[in-house]
């Protein structure tokens, strides 16, 4: 009667990248094929891990990922409660390469919608898998594992929120049209920045930017005047010598940020002396990345605790299952009995019947119960659940 | 025990509780009103210390009450909240003393000024204070600043605040040293209440004239070191025997 969930599969903890990227099994063509193969199961893939769960025999999954080129010292196999407690683990960011990030919380929903689609869950899956989720979400919202930004673009967005509070509206100037500076323009809009004025010494790619972001696109030449206008300033030009130095900038009574992610540095660091400059380089945004990540490491004793709970949830619903199961059982077994015997009955009288011999069988189920958890604990195995008390 | 002084008792009471649980600070701002009004109604208007201490009081619960839907100002709202008790049990302290008679343009415009002053100070203050820190852990410790009020939004709350506060103080100032012109034949005297309130507001001054030059702890220093005189002038002088008319007798 052992939990009859298992978990196959590789993570950027078990197999490098190129070993991933051909397990990894595409939403459009290759995953509803790998369902339909398995019956009954659920994939998890993303570009850390490609995790197959189900109920039964892992056989067919394990062959599954095997085919794929993957060597079995790259799959792990987990059975029952350790299949169920990985599961939890995954979807509270506990076992991502970037401890609470949320992007896996929508992927396990995402797995368990397209598993839905295709008709592959089944009553143990669908409860883990929801059991997941909300368990996912309350590590989030009680916890602080989520909290804090764990990435450079995310660190000088939060910095640039300690600075004015609310960004929209505000003037951002962007000096360079690389990937960085798009990256941080995709954030910042996201926020509500008004104008985006994109500054690069070839115009033309300025003014590709600059229609991206629906900005102004303007030349090397006129930086004096869009610093002017700017309030926050991001530097990611590739420029030898400071671009922004303290004399180019105005008087001003509102905060200037800027941001400096090029190297060498676009921004002077006299600036940051000003006394309403406040400049940030890629260090300092790394620190305040480092700070964010201790913190959330400090978290995971009470997310790891949370699973503990979860886990005991879902074992008290599995429990409940199968005993009503087995009632059901019981109760469809003595009305045959009762029918064979009494052939010639009224069929109303066998329910009777059957009712008056099943009944005392579910109250000693109770006294049964309530006698073994009254007992002494599972010394190691727990003999109804196969259940294994996790180490201390 | 006076109703005034029932109810100044009740607000305190109230206040103290709304330390921990904000939601009664209404009814705490309610009993200092109306203590206020109770002793104005038996012995005229700001005829003593704590008719302007209790509406000052009063006033800034709920201003800090207003406070509650942002949780980054939740500092600010517990400074204010504190001060209002200060001004409270100043105001049980003064109570019991007889009013004294005053012409009543002289007590609605001195009076009326410093209330507004002290008021807008107070918030001023609390708002720049936590400004020059959020300024200084955004300078040398950016990884604390994040989540701390954001900086633009009490720089705003601090300018705005202490523009008032300070214009109502010079109002208060000038109309009081007018009147001690006509009463005792100088503007300023060495009379602890003279004396702090005009270094305090000194002091205020010199903070807007260093206001792009100063910043971190020597800011916040000099802004809380003005408004300590000036909160000294109204709840420590009245105990050192001062020439003022709000002295308290013992």
């Amino acid at each position: 009667m052992a939990l009859p969930l298992y978990l196959v599969g590789l993570s950027h903890k078990t197999a490098p990248v190129e070993v991933r990227e051909r397990a990894a099994l595409d939403p459009v063509v290759a995953l509803p094929a790998a369902l339909a193969r398995l019956g009954k199961g659920v994939v998890l893939s993303t570009c850390n891990r490609t995790e197959v769960y189900g109920v039964g025999d892992p056989g067919k999954a394990r062959a599954l990922l095997l085919e794929r080129g993957v060597e079995p010292r790259h799959l792990y196999l987990k059975e029952g409660v350790e299949a169920l407690r990985h599961l939890f683990r995954v979807a509270a960011g506990l076992d991502s390469l970037v401890v609470g990030e949320a992007q896996i919380l929508g992927q396990v929903r995402e797995a368990l919608l397209l598993a839905r689609k295709h008709g592959a869950t089944e009553s143990f899956l669908e409860k883990a898998f929801q059991s997941a989720i909300a368990l996912g979400k309350r590590a989030r919202n009680e916890t602080g594992i989520g909290a804090g930004a764990v990435s450079v673009a995310y660190a000088a967005l939060d910095l640039a929120l300690a600075v004015y509070g609310d960004l929209s509206g505000l003037a951002v100037a962007v000096l360079g049209a690389g990937e960085m500076a798009e990256l941080f323009l995709t954030h910042l809009k996201a926020h509500g920045v008004g104008r985006v004025l994109v500054v690069n010494r070839t115009e033309e790619r300025a003014r590709g930017l600059a229609a991206r972001f629906g900005g102004e696109a303007y030349p090397l030449s006129a930086l004096a005047q869009v610093l002017a206008q700017a309030d926050l300033v991001v530097a990611s030009a590739a420029a030898p010598q400071y671009l922004v130095v303290p004399e180019a900038l105005p008087k001003r009574a509102k905060p200037l940020f800027l941001i400096d992610i090029a190297l060498p540095r676009n921004i002077d660091p006299r600036v940051g002396r000003l006394p309403h400059a406040y400049l940030y380089n890629l260090d300092d945004l790394e620190r305040v990345v480092e700070k964010n990540l201790a913190a959330r490491k400090g978290e995971v004793p009470k997310v790891e605790a949370l699973v503990e709970k979860a886990i005991a949830d879902y074992l008290e619903w599995y429990a409940g299952h199968r005993v009503r199961e087995a009632i059901k059982t019981l109760e469809e077994r003595i009305f045959r009995e009762v029918a064979q015997e009494f052939p010639q009955g009224d069929p109303l009288l066998w329910h009777k019947e059957a009712g008056r011999r099943v009944h005392p069988w579910i109250l000693a189920l109770k006294v049964g119960a309530r006698r073994f958890l009254e007992g002494p604990p599972c010394p190691q195995e727990c003999p109804l659940l196969a259940f294994r008390p996790p180490r201390p | 025990m006076s109703p005034a002084n029932l109810l100044a008792l009740g607000g305190v009471v109230v206040l103290a509780l709304g330390l921990f649980w904000p939601r009664v600070l209404h009814l705490g701002a309610l009993l200092y009103l109306a203590a206020a009004l109770a002793d104005a109604v038996a012995k005229g208007v700001f005829s003593s210390p704590a008719q302007p201490a209790l509406l000052l009081g009063g006033l800034l619960a709920l201003r800090g009450e207003s406070f509650l839907l942002r949780p980054w100002m939740a500092p600010l709202r517990r400074y204010l909240l504190l001060l209002a008790l200060i001004l409270g049990l100043f105001a049980l302290k003064a109570l019991p003393h007889p009013g004294g008679a005053l012409p009543s343009i002289l007590s609605l415009l001195h009076g009326g000024a410093f209330v507004v002053a002290y008021l807008a100070l107070a918030v001023g203050v609390g708002a720049g204070t936590m400004c020059a820190l959020q300024d200084l852990r955004l300078r040398r410790a950016p990884e604390k600043a994040l989540g701390s009020a954001p900086l633009w939004s009490l720089r705003r709350l601090e300018l705005g605040y202490l523009k008032v506060g300070y214009l109502a103080a010079t109002l208060g100032l000038g109309s009081g040293m007018a009147w001690a012109w006509g009463y005792f034949g100088s503007p300023l005297a060495l009379d602890p209440k003279e004396l702090s309130a005009f270094v305090g507001w000194l002091l205020l001054t010199l903070y807007f004239l260093l206001e792009e030059r100063l910043r971190g702890l020597p800011r916040a220093g000099l802004l809380l070191l003005s408004y300590a005189l000036l909160l000294f002038a109204f709840l420590g002088a009245p105990f050192l025997g001062s020439r003022h008319p709000s002295r308290l007798i013992f």
